[in-house]
């Protein structure tokens, strides 16, 4: 199978995707109406978080007598590298194989993305980098980019970077034989099943 | 100059490691004092605190500590006293020369050697090793072992001298008795080693090697399963620690009462626990917990530093392209089976993201580090590179130096049961002035249901004679229990020792307060007071 296809099957079978069927549908629209506003609450809430580092900068210039190292250590450039590493966690892989983000954007006790594609996913980033295919994993970087900005931990948007994983799973199985591949799909074609009725199950108890 | 990168790396290892060993952390912990203690007592009677002899673990305070680092720390109690110093040294020391074997161990897996000791560099300042290192950690005893046991198990592999077999199977067993996450990853990782290496392993020409090795296996293995099987000492922290004691786990488990089939095929327990399970071990592949706040010296949301340097985030992800792109399989294999089981043990565990228990990992950050080490070398800029890396890194490191001296202490001295040293100095000095001193074993500032054990810091402090102590169970006169204010201040010439909590609403006047203690973080620790004299005496 070419990588399309196996790209939209798994698109298909994916949790997160069939999920929107489920709930409200115009939820997603809802939330994007909304982006702006939540883009301009997450730039501005950057730098007024600074409780902790006044307290540490007073802690050091007064308790300890070291005023310059209390401003050169604690400043507003720590939050900067603090937003910096939050920014990569919106690609953590729990989010996407385990937890989801726990809201109605997400199938309940299941995984927006199944897991057993995990590994494969990871095997596909690492094939990429063999490969020198250097642009799917800057496009990779830059998708979480619209979940960071909105500073929402909503999985409308933080969906480009599912669709990332997704493709390098499918990158992945694209070069295993077509044997194999049928296996593995088929299995995870049962696996999905199982995570309909486990939500199913979990809706209605 | 080759010659002296070694003894320098562990020179830089020693002076992060030893420098005001005793001041930080600022207190002997639980562990420690218990450590310590045990270990005088086994110098002196060749029993523990319960008056075993020679135990393969240590009851304590009824969480069975692995023997090793009890043991290890005999002769230095021997050389220097029952002091805070011997206690936290053999951590320091092994923490120290970590480093020497996980350098010679890069090279065997035939990493670029100036890239070995640029690894070697980085773990010798590296946080996460510093701090575990500095007190007295089992956890730091069973790394050096594991690093030492696969360096001599390759060095094996490579000249098939029985020594090395020997000396590698020592390793990788004291490794499994100094500390409980080993119990699990050594077995499954010297496995992993064997299936990589098999073709490398003629069975057949080593027949003979390998029945010794497994012979010098038993003999630390059939004393484990003994204790596994016919005592608590394994099961007991296994069950303490155990992921299902976890609220969250247990209450969405069906104990195997399920309403119907449906309830039965799609919410099993086996996949409510493997899902549980799942989560705690993706975790730890958290850029968060990895470079900024893995190490957690300060209390959430404040300034914290990461397992690894925030500076070492391009090397790090330079070292995984390296590897990737790598025609050393067995390099490749190697990092990716310690990379994924690293974090293994500590995720079955209860707490989130746990520093210490997946203090196992450390090498395979090593080797990526190493790895990214390599491909900076190669690189065009590698100068410009390379001064911008050493710049950052000493801001790094003086930034992690004043979060630990400096900001640690005010958070987490309670952690350190900071207070215990003080009181059982004063109360080993004054004692003659009193009756009794009644301690309580109320601690902290949390609230008024945390306990600790004073006893073991009477124990530890005041030289306790050991033999005397498991004999009677008790220590001449001192007595430790929660303070009820209305009976104990009625007991003439008392010393009574507690925290707040006990006495919040009792009435006792200024002059019968004599000291208090607080906590760094200027929260009240310990009020010191006196009961009246009897007629007698006066």
């Amino acid at each position: 199978m070419t990588i399309k296809k196996i790209f939209i099957l798994l698109i298909i079978i994916s949790p997160f995707f069939w999920w929107q069927f489920v709930v409200k549908p115009n939820l997603i629209f809802q939330k994007y109406i909304q982006s702006p506003k939540f883009i301009q609450t997450k730039i501005s809430s950057i730098f007024t978080n600074t409780q902790y580092i006044s307290e540490f900068r007073w802690n050091d210039a007064t308790k300890d007598n070291r005023p310059f190292a209390a401003r050169f250590f604690y400043n507003k450039s720590q939050l900067l590298i603090n937003e910096f590493i939050y920014y990569l966690n919106g690609l953590n892989p729990r989010y996407y194989f385990q937890s989801g983000s726990g809201q109605i954007d997400c199938p309940p006790n299941i995984e927006p993305i199944a897991i057993f594609l995990l590994p494969i996913s990871f095997l596909g980033i690492f094939r990429l980098i063999k490969k020198s295919q250097f642009k799917i994993i800057l496009i990779g970087l830059i998708s979480c980019f619209l979940g960071y900005i909105t500073g929402q931990n909503s999985f409308y948007f933080f969906f480009p970077t599912a669709l990332f994983y997704l493709y390098t799973g499918a990158y992945e199985l694209s070069f295993w034989s077509k044997k194999y591949q049928y296996i593995f799909l088929a299995f995870l074609i049962i696996y999905s099943i199982f995570l309909f009725f486990r939500v199913n199950l979990i809706i209605h108890s | 100059m080759k010659k002296y990168l070694l003894p320098i790396l562990f020179f830089v290892a020693v002076i992060f490691r030893f420098w005001q060993l005793t001041k930080y952390p600022v207190s002997l912990s639980m562990d420690e004092t218990a450590i310590g203690y045990n270990a005088y007592s086994i110098l002196k009677t060749g029993k523990d605190e319960w008056g075993e002899f020679l135990p393969l673990a240590f009851k304590s305070a009824g969480d069975y500590k692995p023997p090793v680092n009890v043991y290890l720390t005999v002769p230095f109690i021997a050389i220097f006293g029952l002091t805070e110093f011997a206690t936290r040294l053999p951590s320091a020391l092994l923490g120290s020369l970590t480093i020497v074997f996980l350098v010679l161990l890069l090279i065997k897996l035939k990493v670029n050697s100036k890239a070995a000791y640029f690894a070697g560099l980085w773990l010798s300042i590296l946080p996460w090793h510093i701090h575990f290192s500095r007190a007295s950690f089992e956890a730091v005893t069973a790394l050096f072992f594991l690093v030492t046991g696969t360096y001599l198990f390759i060095s094996w592999i490579e000249n098939k001298k029985l020594f090395h077999l020997i000396t590698s199977i020592v390793c990788f067993s004291l490794s499994v008795w100094s500390y409980h996450s080993e119990r699990l990853f050594v077995p499954i990782f010297v496995i992993g080693l064997i299936f990589l290496y098999r073709q490398q392993i003629d069975f057949q020409k080593v027949k003979k090697q390998i029945i010794i090795g497994l012979l010098v296996l038993s003999v630390f293995a059939i004393p484990f399963i003994k204790l596994f099987f016919l005592t608590p000492a394994i099961k007991t922290r296994a069950a303490v620690t155990s992921i299902f004691r976890e609220t969250t786990l247990s209450n969405a488990l069906h104990h195997g009462k399920y309403l119907n089939t449906q309830d039965f095929i799609f919410d099993n327990d086996i996949y409510i626990t493997f899902r549980h399970w799942l989560g705690k071990y993706l975790n730890y592949y958290n850029f968060q917990f990895i470079f900024l706040d893995g190490m957690q010296f300060t209390k959430p949301g404040y300034p914290n530093v990461g397992i690894i340097y925030l500076v070492d985030l391009p090397i790090f992800l330079l070292g995984i392209f390296y590897l990737v792109k790598s025609k050393n399989n067995l390099l490749k294999k190697i990092t990716l089976l310690w990379f994924l089981l690293g974090p293994l043990s500590a995720s079955f565990t209860m707490n989130e993201q746990h520093p210490l228990r997946s203090l196992v990992w450390i090498p395979a950050f090593s080797i990526i580090i190493a790895c990214g080490f390599e491909q900076v070398l190669k690189l065009k800029i590698k100068k410009i590179f390379l001064i911008s890396y050493f710049v950052f890194l000493s801001i790094n490191v003086l930034y992690f130096i004043d979060i630990y001296k400096y900001q640690s202490p005010k958070h987490f001295s309670e952690y350190w049961q900071y207070g215990y040293k003080q009181i059982a100095q004063y109360a080993c000095e004054n004692k003659d002035k009193y009756d009794e001193i009644i301690i309580s074993d109320t601690f902290g500032s949390d609230g008024p249901l945390n306990t600790g054990l004073p006893y073991l810091y009477i124990l530890f402090y005041c030289h306790q004679d050991p033999q005397k102590f498991y004999q009677t169970k008790r220590i001449e006169k001192f007595s430790f229990h929660q303070i009820t204010w209305e009976t104990d201040s009625l007991k003439p010439n008392r010393l009574i020792i507690t925290s707040p909590w006990d006495v919040l609403n009792s009435k006792i006047s200024e002059e019968q307060i004599i000291k208090k203690i607080n906590f760094l973080n200027d929260k009240s620790a310990f009020i010191f007071i006196t009961t009246k004299t009897n007629d007698k005496q006066k």
